[in-house]
């Protein structure tokens, strides 16, 4: 059975749309990402062009975040300072972003930076969660070896640049004192990637969180969870005014699909060993990586590529 | 015999002949008019087309050969060239394609090979896709060698092809009888929205002899129409609903799951 997707004006089988959703939702219930990063590329290989997927791709994030951060919110996991300022940050950027896409599209160079750029961040990705697995595989032999309690972190190093920032300001629900324009930068520039690439941005903000800012724990992915949903709301509603790349059906099916596969990720999420699904995970980011990297490199059957003019 | 005779005779001779010259062609022109009709005018896309068929049929005295052409809507395409630049392969050169048909098929009764129409016939009325005519224009008034834009020309076309927007579908016409003819014209999921003309021409010894023109309406239906204009009329009153939509879809997937 097939659906024709009004925006991107093409006929795709609603099952591979929901078995996609589901996929990727599976994926992001497991690990806690948001599946941006692979959706994207996924909707780009199904051949719908990669401004909608980026446009349509945003819209969804929204959608699965929302849903994410109401758990997070009963448990006072979202510090709503932080997420305001880091939201402010996202707002700019994310509007400078799709200002850039609009850009990049009237030149006709949309397509190869949205896969030059998805291949740099999907390979360090990958690459950052392949040394992560390698040394969460040691520890853990050590640990049982040891039979000693975690150490983990140890004796935190303060970074001493991030003191020397003005505007210092007290965040309660995180438990810091530290400048507003980190959040500021930060945020800003997660929204132009969220904007331009079609991803929430959690998996660059989450780092960032936790070593620039030197957030606790409990309050990081609530927090950047808040955030996204407005980086996303404002990508998705440019997007739409500007470039007209967001298509309605193509998202609600990818929602249907990612919220029940997100479920089930969660439940799996717990039965499993987590060393060696992350472990597949990442292999699973760099196939996509590399199938992406292929498309740039290879010499293309078709030199000139023929698209319509609105 | 008379003068007043003769000169009637004359007349009469005259008024025979005169009348056999204007009338003839129109007589000719009466028995080789073909006719055609179509089982619908319009074929509505909703969101679940996957393609359709459209029976054309009609009558056409003699045995000529029957040609449809079936010519979607004019589109304007950015043809863009690939280089490749440190390894990697990027858009260079930039070309315009302008008012090419959208949707561009050819049905036949005839066969391929057969020379059955004056090579002068099929360039002025685009009986192929060889023929068809397509304007190149290179952006910043620059200007082609022939070969150049024939081969922008040939990659446009061949990209047409393959998304099954033209082609030529010789010998899909059936001739029931002597007169009648019908064919089933298909159309693929892909279809572009706009108004087609259909032309069917009745063909002998390589010339047109009649051809009549039908048009054709292929509109958006039903919920896709709804959304598509709705996003290109009002795109930033569209993009807010979108936000509201996935707002409401998340807390709606948050009752229904999450909870507990």
């Amino acid at each position: 059975m097939s659906v024709y997707l009004p925006i991107a004006e093409l006929s795709v089988n609603v099952f591979v749309l929901l078995g996609l959703g589901l996929g990727v939702g599976i994926l992001s219930g497991m690990f806690g990402v948001g599946g941006g990063f692979l959706m994207t590329p996924m909707l780009i290989f199904l051949g719908i062009p990669p401004a909608i997927a980026v446009g349509t791709e945003a819209n969804q994030i929204l959608a699965s975040s929302t849903s994410g951060v109401l758990g997070y919110w009963r448990r006072g996991g979202v510090d709503v300072k932080m997420g305001l300022l880091l939201m402010a940050g996202g707002l700019v950027g994310s509007s400078f972003g799709v200002l850039l896409f609009t850009l990049l599209k009237n030149i006709g160079q949309i397509d190869f930076f949205i896969k030059i750029v998805y291949v740099l961040l999907l390979f360090s990705v990958a690459s950052m969660m392949l040394i992560e697995s390698y040394f969460d595989g040691r520890r853990a032999r050590l640990l049982s070896s040891a039979g000693k309690p975690s150490v983990r972190g140890g004796k935190r190093k303060r970074s001493s640049w991030t003191r020397l920032l003005p505007f210092k300001t007290r965040f309660r629900t995180s438990r810091l004192y530290t400048s507003a324009l980190l959040p500021l930068a930060i945020g800003s520039v997660v929204g132009v990637l969220a904007a331009m690439l079609g991803i929430g941005g959690g998996f660059v903000m989450i780092p960032a969180m936790i070593y620039i800012l030197r957030m606790p724990p409990h309050t990081v992915t609530g927090t950047s969870l808040f955030q996204i949903i407005f980086v996303t709301a404002n990508a998705t509603f440019l997007q739409a005014g500007f470039n007209h790349a967001v298509d309605i059906v193509l998202a609600m099916l990818l929602v249907v699909g990612g919220v029940v596969g997100a479920q089930l990720g969660v439940r799996w999420g717990q039965k499993i060993d987590a060393i060696h699904f992350r472990l597949l995970l990442a292999l699973i980011v760099l196939c996509v990586c590399f199938r992406l990297f292929w498309e740039l490199v290879a010499t293309p059957g078709e030199l000139l590529s023929v698209t319509e003019l609105r | 015999m008379s003068t007043v005779m003769l000169r009637s005779v004359f007349l009469y001779l005259c008024l025979m002949l005169f009348s056999w010259f204007s009338l003839s062609p129109a007589r000719v022109y009466a028995e080789e008019r073909i006719v055609v009709d179509l089982a619908r005018y319009d074929v509505p896309i909703s969101t679940g087309f996957s393609g359709s068929n459209l029976l054309l049929f009609g009558a056409a005295p003699g045995d000529g050969d029957i040609l449809v052409k079936l010519r979607g809507p004019a589109q304007n395409y950015l043809v863009l060239e690939k280089k490749r630049f440190a390894g990697l392969w990027l858009n260079g050169e930039r070309t315009r394609i302008d008012s090419a048909p959208a949707f561009f098929h050819i049905f036949t009764s005839g066969d391929e090979g057969d020379d059955w129409l004056s090579s002068f016939e099929k360039a002025r009325n685009d009986f192929s896709l060889n023929d068809l005519r397509i304007n190149v224009s290179p952006a910043k008034s620059q200007f082609y060698s022939y070969s150049k834009s024939q081969k922008f020309r040939d990659a446009f076309i061949r990209r047409q092809r393959n998304l099954g927007l033209y082609g030529e579908r010789p010998k899909s016409i059936d001739k029931l009888g002597n007169n009648l003819f019908r064919v089933l014209l298909t159309l693929p999921a892909g279809l572009p929205t706009g108004t087609y003309i259909i032309e069917t021409f009745l063909v002998s010894e390589g010339k047109v002899l009649s051809a009549q023109a039908t048009p054709l309406f292929v509109r958006r239906s039903g919920s896709g129409a709804v959304v598509f204009n709705f996003a290109e009329q009002f795109s930033f009153l569209y993009g807010f609903c979108a936000v509201v939509l996935a707002l409401a879809a998340g807390f709606l997937a948050n009752r229904l799951f999450v909870w507990r």
